[in-house]
């Protein structure tokens, strides 16, 4: 080695003994050695990249599983939720059609029995429907059956549980009822899945879009029945197709108009 | 793995390059040596700041001298709150004898080497305990210190050293912009 390494050395070494010396006996660097750290806050920020990417990385495959996971468990949820909200919809629409009826009730003095659908018309069994009201809870053939908008029926049989309606629509029904305009009497007939109106004279005074209303009777009296739709005159009589009030199908509830039995007969 | 002259000289300095590289490679070592070791790990790791200390002044002497081991050893001190100076004289000391031993270097082979290395790694390990324990006091356990896990960090120092030529080779490469 040759004498410019050995007074490398001895520079450097009497260098760093003298920082020894000045920091272990005379804490010179006591003060500066806080502001001198920062300088190593690179070295630790490289050193820790690896790690850092390496916890990125997780993290993100991590977050990435997590979502995945919570996004499944929120599809279940969604599928959960909307079932019981299809469910609330029944609930709401089943409400509203009862505030419809218990208004009606306000509108319409009388007695009324609230009754659930039971089963609609079938192919064999045209315009005609069938309620969870029979004989045991006073309902007997001949009640009228109505909703909200106008008349729907008359009841034709009774079980002990359960009554079966005749639609205004079914060919065997009739309906005595007034043209609201002009007073003027008019009987409607059930024609099989539509309605008429039977022998009124061709000279009537009639017009599409009158609103026909029932007469009394079993019936509630000036309740809707129906709208003429067109009118067509013929030689004696007119012929005049009438559109139901009510919808008669798609009901959950309807009430039952209650009159006083029929007599028997002696 | 060969082992030629070229490879181990392949990181050295030649022009400016010399001095970015032996920069970056202190930066990497002193960042390695700030990484955040796990457990034992970090009681045994190689001491990679003395490694490409060595390694530069072999190789690189022109760029990394006494100079750069005050100035590391003084970082190195400020890192670990030792008394500012007593790593550098530990640093100073592995400078001097890894000059003395650079002329012999080029004829030994690979283990040699790292034979060579590993007893320029221990005496600054030993330097520096020595100094730490005339700061503290505490001579009566001093022996006790000595054991082979002070040296466990120049042991695979050591054996770290078998690897480094194919390291220095590409980054040197890389450093030159070679390219091949």
């Amino acid at each position: 080695m040759n004498r410019r390494g050995f007074l490398g050395f001895a520079a450097a070494l009497s260098f760093s003994a003298a920082l020894s010396a000045a920091d272990l006996r005379f804490h010179a660097f006591e003060s500066l050695r806080g502001g001198m750290s920062q300088i190593l806050s690179p070295f630790r920020y490289a050193g820790e990249l690896p790690l850092r990417a390496v916890s990125a990385a997780r993290g993100y495959f991590g977050s990435r599983a997590e979502l995945l996971r919570q996004n499944k468990e929120l599809e279940e949820q969604l599928l959960r939720q909307t079932i019981r909200i299809n469910s609330l919809n029944f609930y709401v629409e089943q409400n509203d059609e009862l505030r419809a009826m218990l208004a009606l009730r306000d509108r319409v003095p009388g007695d009324w029995i609230a009754a659930d659908v039971r089963q609609e018309t079938s192919q064999l069994q045209q315009d005609r429907i069938y309620l969870n009201r029979g004989a045991g809870d006073g309902v007997f053939p001949g009640m009228t059956v109505v909703d909200e908008q106008g008349v729907v029926g008359q009841i034709v049989r009774v079980g002990a549980a359960d009554g079966a309606v005749n639609l205004l629509s079914h060919s065997r029904q009739w309906v005595a009822a007034r043209v609201r305009r002009t007073g003027q009497l008019a009987i409607v007939r059930g024609g099989g899945g539509a309605m008429e109106i039977y022998s009124m004279p061709a000279n009537s005074d009639l017009e599409p879009g009158d609103e026909l209303i029932a007469d009394g009777g079993v019936f509630p009296a000036g309740y809707p029945v129906g709208k003429v739709s067109s009118v067509r005159r013929g030689v004696r009589y007119l012929t005049a197709p009438v559109a139901p009030a009510s919808e008669f199908y798609g009901r959950r509830t309807l009430l039952i108009y209650k009159t006083e039995p029929p007599e028997a007969e002696e | 793995m060969g082992y030629s002259s070229d490879a181990w000289n392949s990181g050295g300095a030649r022009g400016g390059g010399g001095y970015v590289f032996a920069g970056a490679a202190l930066f990497a070592s002193v960042a390695l040596e700030f990484a955040p070791w796990p457990g034992v790990v970090k009681d045994i790791k190689p001491l990679f700041p003395n490694l490409a200390l060595v390694y530069l002044v072999i190789h690189n002497p022109r760029a990394v001298n006494y100079a750069a081991a005050v100035l590391l050893g003084v970082l190195m001190d400020l890192a670990n709150q030792l008394p500012l100076g007593f790593t550098a004289i530990s640093y100073s000391a592995m400078v001097f004898m890894t000059n003395g031993m650079r002329g012999r270097f080029s004829l030994l082979g690979p283990f040699g080497q790292a034979v060579h290395v590993l007893f320029v790694l221990c005496c600054g390990q030993a330097l520096l305990e020595v100094l730490k324990t005339a700061e503290s006091g505490g001579w009566g356990k001093f022996a006790d210190k000595l054991d082979w896990v002070l040296f466990a960090p120049s042991i695979f120092s050591a054996g770290l050293w078998l690897f480094l030529p194919l390291l220095a080779r590409r980054l040197g490469r890389a450093f030159r912009g070679d390219g091949s």
